[in-house]
């Protein structure tokens, strides 16, 4: 069992490494083929190194005692230094190169993931398991993971690997008894590694719970709405001293693993010298046995300096790959949720316009990790052209009917229908078309006032005279005359003009109204205006209804007597439907909310 | 720059001084590491020709290869005990440090968290300035000991003469100098990039909200928001490339002095080792100044590198030292016995206020008087000044001219922490916080901490009835902080806020739109509760719903910073004005009987 879950695991590994080498080749592939070549070079230098050293510090020495030739001490003098210039140069060059092959890949990766969420379905919005995913896919790609992998791996097997066979080799010629040696100053350093275990990777994410929870207590001081709290109720030496005991406690488990850390380290690298000195002392041994010369001697000095950082490297690279594959292989997890289907995939029914009726047949959802029915056999019919209240207390469901409605969340039983036409069977595009909404929670869009608007229709970006003519009627004059007009950026997020709450919604409103649409929900902002203002908007939502099929989903009871049909829902079911005066006569949940609201203004 | 590594590195010793000390020896051991290696390799190679030569004995050789490997295994130890030294100064440090910040942001003028100027500060100061000030210091000793090593490379290089080492000195200076400028080049683009990355990661936040996705998905501007973020991108990346490209000529400069390094280090061991005049360049000194090339470049790239960084940690160290003089509350100072005040006196004497850094007046002259025990509502439009007659209150800001009076006594004499238990207040912007629903309610009165009887009550009386239906105990985490964590809704969370202000013992109670978050019946709940359980005690009520107002003993009427109503509700419906125009048009949308489109 066990055993074909680890062989599972290593084949996903496989999977999910061919896919990140394969974006690194698709996404930047000048830069990708100057890896290779850095890292080649690199894994070949040394031990071209140890070969021209070894001859010119043999010739030295022969000079010295008398012998040699002094050509060939400038000879290899200078052959040691075109090499060692020229890979500096290829160092400097490839490297450049590498970065921003590096810088490109990040800018694609996080694009695709841009793309992926523009492509989900917006049920999986309210997925916290999807938000976690994507969460989670962001956070690694964040810190250039993709990269780290093919470059760490590339590294291993090029640049690593061919420092350790090259300088083996050349080792091996001149003492067959450096292989042994080659093998002996690497192997404690390996198992060293090796022992310390996984637990370390267990402690960081126990750790970061822990460290999330501190920075949130941080947070609760230099926040200001916590702070204005905290301070007026006096409560803050109470969250002063928790987060005193949380930093302790966070504080005493990293010295703990950090400590047990450094320890293992002391022994790898302890070991690693102990190698490194036994190798010398062999070296040592062999030159005054005149086994190797005096040169090979000062060479290997060198060569042995090389093979030790290669081995780290590989053992630290390859430690850390399994880790760095597994966040990974998170990311690719979220790129491979199933998406909305395009517009040629679906193959959709045109939709062209609302001649009939829309029919909501027996509905009922609920949102995903929930057991509980959001909306509930919900069955009514809305003419062409009629109005429609949307009645009812908080999380009775009434907003998710909306969406439900416009087809943006499916329905786990039942149909809407538009035109007798099932809604999820219309080209997106054209259905989209027809319709318009102001959203409850709507956005308010750090970017110019004409996207603001024109976010609704994009392909009026440049219709100046539409934009102004939504502004005018939406009561947005003052807006037009700030600096910038059309161009004027809102919102101070990136250093744009700060507008008040009320022309927000006004603005969402003036946005509704730019698309021009025949079908349209209005939801009642949940944000407190004043009543001024706040009566001004519901006398919009009226009149923006007037020639259109309209939902308009409130509170005010009072609005609900100019509309042609209340709905009334309590629990995701759909209560009592009918109108004002009908329903008032039933004496039902409808007179009930009527009443709660109603009696707090009856003049007594 | 040097006074700020310095002040770092003192700051450090402060709150870490056994590590520091330790931290500081085994550095400064660990810089003499390299041109000792190059010097015992030298002597351990002569010394072998030597001895083959037959002119000294074994016991030389061994002597200096003894002293090679100890080097190597002293600075690879040293290495570790510098590992265990970081720790505990990060652990001392956390300890003694991150405290130090803290209390100063709890001693921080209020007024600075809302000024646009402190917030950018404490943005670019980030959360962690213990780390910052760390990093500034272990980059600064990293470069002294690296610069330290440099020199002493520089005493082993006289062996071979005087002018080897000149030579040397010469072209250090050019090699560090490119290196640096090459990664401050890199360092620039990268703050320029900032601006770039923040827009994007706004856009791509866009397309990750629910909300917005809602709106993006039926206008069908999903698209037109991903491709504004694709050209963002790379209209930023074909200026990066240019800009990454031209400031790489300094790498250039730098691998050509390297270059020139080598050729001369090369040159001149092969001329000295021909030159039979020349005794100092030996086999030895041949063999450990060529080894030595690549070294010089890994120090000068460590020394520059860590030089870089010093220059961009003090530009970031800057925003902690304006963080250290920001304004501070001035410390409580208690003259007199505490004595609760129950049902306060509260008047506001011809109150200006405008605030800091903005020159338009909130509060024009406002005059007004509760009495003890009396229920008031302010009401009027949106930026009337309503919030901040709560803030006053608390103390939170100071009026410009004019004066508050509690009591009788004027708010600037009253201590802060009296202040606190005169008042219990919701504001408009209430927090939820991510711990247990316990904590939540008692931090009204944490006195009570430990009363589950109290804490229950609060929470009926504030109507969340998740207690009674058993579905949250009172221990229960809220948010998603913990994994058994209950995320609340917004109108939970508010009821939350209201139960905390209900745990309070007597306090004068304010609510500055305690309903926002619920729809009408939940609304009308609230109203009941407040008439019953406020009533024998004073209170400020703030709310768009004007209902609310029809229960207030008095009703405050405030337009453009200044109170221009006060009486009861029929008072005032009878005076006209702004309330009955505020009332008449919200009461058309529930009353029967009207034209109700009639009231824009």
């Amino acid at each position: 069992m066990a055993d074909s879950d680890n062989k599972n695991k290593k084949i996903k590994y496989f999977n999910i490494y061919g896919r990140v080498l394969k974006n690194y080749f698709k996404f930047a592939p000048v830069a990708s083929v100057f890896t290779l070549i850095n890292y080649i070079a690199g894994g070949l230098f040394p031990a071209f190194t140890a070969i021209t050293l070894a001859s010119l510090f043999d010739e030295a020495y022969n000079i010295q005692q008398g012998g040699g030739n002094s050509n060939n001490l400038v000879f290899w003098g200078l052959l040691y230094l075109i090499a060692y210039v020229a890979n500096n140069f290829l160092i400097f060059i490839t490297e450049l190169i590498i970065e921003l092959g590096a810088d490109k890949r990040q800018v694609q990766y996080r694009y695709l993931m841009c793309a992926k969420l523009s492509r989900m379905p917006l049920i999986d919005f309210e997925n916290s398991n999807i938000k976690d995913m994507q969460q989670r896919a962001e956070e690694h790609l964040y810190g250039g993971i993709m990269d780290r992998i093919v470059r760490s791996s590339l590294q291993l097997i090029f640049l690593n690997l061919l420092n350790f066979i090259t300088l083996a080799i050349v080792l091996a010629k001149y003492s067959l008894w450096f292989l042994p040696l080659c093998l002996v100053s690497v192997l404690p350093y390996s198992i060293a590694r090796l022992i310390r275990g996984k637990e370390f990777y267990y402690i960081k994410y126990k750790m970061a719970k822990k460290s999330r929870r501190l920075g949130y207590l941080w947070g609760l001081f230099t926040d200001r709405r916590t702070v204005k709290e905290l301070r007026v109720l006096g409560a803050d030496d109470y969250v002063f001293e928790k987060w005193t005991e949380s930093r302790d406690d966070v504080q005493n488990e990293l010295w703990e693993q950090n400590r047990k850390d450094a320890v293992s380290l002391l022994l790898c690298d302890a070991l690693r010298i102990i190698g490194y000195g036994a190798c010398i002392v062999l070296a040592l041994v062999l030159t005054l046995n005149k086994t190797v010369n005096v040169g090979v001697f000062g060479a290997c000095i060198a060569a042995f300096f090389t093979l030790q950082s290669a081995t780290r490297g590989m053992l630290v690279l390859g430690g850390e790959l399994p880790r760095e594959l597994a966040f990974a292989g998170d990311y690719f997890e979220y790129i491979d949720l199933p998406e909305e289907l395009s517009a040629e995939e679906s193959g959709g029914v045109l939709y062209s316009g609302l001649h009939d009726k829309i029919e909501l047949r027996n509905i009922s959802f609920k949102y995903p990790n929930s057991e509980k029915y959001a909306v509930k056999n919900v069955s009514f019919e809305i003419h062409k052209g009629e109005k429609i209240a949307i009645l009812g207390e908080n999380g009775s469901g009434k907003t998710t009917l909306s969406k439900l409605l416009l087809g943006l969340f499916p329905c786990e039983k039942g149909e809407v229908l538009y035109n007798g036409k099932i809604v999820k069977n219309f080209d997106k595009p054209s259905f989209y078309k027809t319709v318009s909404a102001i959203a409850q929670n709507f956005t308010q869009y750090k970017l110019p006032l004409r996207e603001n608007i024109a976010m609704s229709d994009i392909n009026s970006l440049n219709d100046d005279e539409k934009i102004t003519g939504a502004l005018k009627s939406a009561g947005l004059n003052e807006l037009l005359d700030k600096a910038g007009g059309l161009d004027n950026e809102l919102g101070t997020a990136f250093g744009g003009s700060e507008i008040s709450g009320g022309q927000w919604q006004k603005i969402a409103i003036a946005r509704g109204l730019f698309r021009e649409s025949e079908f349209i929900v209005m939801d009642e902002p949940t944000s407190a205006l004043d009543p001024l203002i706040e009566t001004e908007i519901l006398t919009k939502f009226i009149e923006l209804a007037k020639d259109k099929t309209a939902i308009i989903i409130s509170h005010r009871v009072g609005l609900c007597r100019l509309v042609d049909k209340i709905a009334v829902m309590k629990n995701g079911e759909i209560a009592e439907i009918g109108k004002h005066d009908e329903l008032l006569a039933q004496n039902g949940e409808y007179t009930r909310l009527f009443t709660a609201q109603e009696k707090w203004y009856r003049e007594n | 720059m040097l006074r700020q590594a310095v002040r770092s590195v003192a700051v450090i010793l402060k709150y870490a001084r056994i590590p520091t000390v330790l931290t500081l020896i085994l550095r400064f051991a660990q810089s003499f590491e390299a041109p000792l290696s190059i010097f015992f390799t030298g002597k351990l190679v002569n010394s072998i020709g030597f001895y083959i030569k037959g002119d000294i004995l074994i016991s030389e050789i061994i002597k200096w290869a003894v002293l090679l490997i100890a080097i190597m295994l002293i600075s690879a130890n040293s290495g570790l005990f510098l590992g265990l030294a970081e720790i505990f100064t990060h652990k001392t440090l956390n300890k003694n440090f991150t405290g130090v910040v803290l209390e100063k942001f709890r001693r921080l003028d209020y007024s600075c968290f809302e000024d646009p100027d402190v917030l950018n500060t404490l943005e670019r100061m980030g959360s962690e300035p213990h780390l910052r000030i760390y990093y500034l210091y272990n980059n600064t000793i990293s470069a002294i000991s690296t610069f330290i090593s440099l020199l002493a490379t520089a005493v082993v290089f006289t062996q071979v003469s005087v002018w080897f080492a000149v030579v040397y000195f010469i072209l250090l200076a050019p090699i560090l100098w490119f290196n640096y400028k090459s990664i401050e080049a890199r360092q620039r683009l990268w703050n320029t990039e900032m601006p770039n990355w923040r827009r994007r990661t706004y856009l791509s936040a866009l397309l990750a909200d629910k909300h917005a996705e809602f709106e993006l998905k039926t206008f069908g501007a999903v698209k037109f928001i991903l491709s504004k973020w694709r050209k963002i991108a790379d209209d930023f990346r074909r200026e990066y490339v240019n800009m990454r490209i031209k400031s790489s000529k300094y790498g250039i400069f730098h691998v050509i002095t390297l270059a020139v390094w080598a050729v001369f280090v090369i040159l001149s061991m092969i001329y000295g080792l021909l030159d039979e005049t020349n005794q100092a360049v030996n086999i030895g000194v041949f063999v450990a100044c060529i080894t030595s090339i690549g070294a010089i470049l890994n120090s000068s790239s460590v020394m520059s590198g860590a030089f870089s960084q010093v220059s961009q940690d003090c530009l970031e160290m800057k925003h902690y030292d304006i963080f250290m003089s920001l304004p501070e509350v001035a410390p409580d100072i208690i003259t007199t016995e505490f004595t609760p005040i129950q049902n306060p006196h509260i008047i506001f004497d011809n109150v200006y206020f405008s605030y800091p850094k903005t020159d338009k007046n909130v509060l024009n002259g406002a005059t007004f008087e509760i009495f003890p025990g009396e229920r008031v509502a302010l009401v009027g439009e949106n930026g009337a000044g309503k919030s901040t007659i709560v803030k006053l209150l608390c103390g939170l800001y100071k009026p410009n001219s004019g004066d508050i009076y509690i009591n009788d006594v004027s708010i600037n004499q009253i201590p802060a922490s009296q202040l606190r238990q005169v008042f219990s207040v919701v504001f408009q912007d209430f927090c939820g916080y991510e711990l247990t629903l316990r904590e939540n309610v008692a931090f009204g009165n944490i006195n009570k901490i430990n009363d589950d009887e109290a804490i229950k009550k609060a929470l009926k009386d504030g109507l969340l009835t998740e207690i009674e239906t058993q579905e949250l105990s009172i221990d229960s985490n809220l948010g998603k902080l913990e994994d058994d964590g209950t995320d609340l809704s917004g109108g939970q969370w508010q009821k939350v806020a209201v139960s905390r202000t209900l745990l309070s013992d007597g306090a004068f109670v304010i609510l500055d739109e305690p309903t926002a978050s619920l729809d009408p019946v939940a609304e009308s709940k609230m109203y009941e509760t407040f008439q019953s359980v406020l009533q024998k005690r004073g209170c400020v009520m703030i709310s768009h719903r004007l209902a609310s107002a029809k229960l207030a003993d008095k009703i405050i009427v405030l337009n453009n910073g200044a109170v221009t109503q006060t009486g009861t509700h029929s008072e005032l419906m009878s005076q006209g004005g702004l309330y009955r125009d505020m009332f008449t048009a919200q009461s058309a949308w529930y009353v029967t009987g009207g034209d109700k489109t009639d009231n824009g």
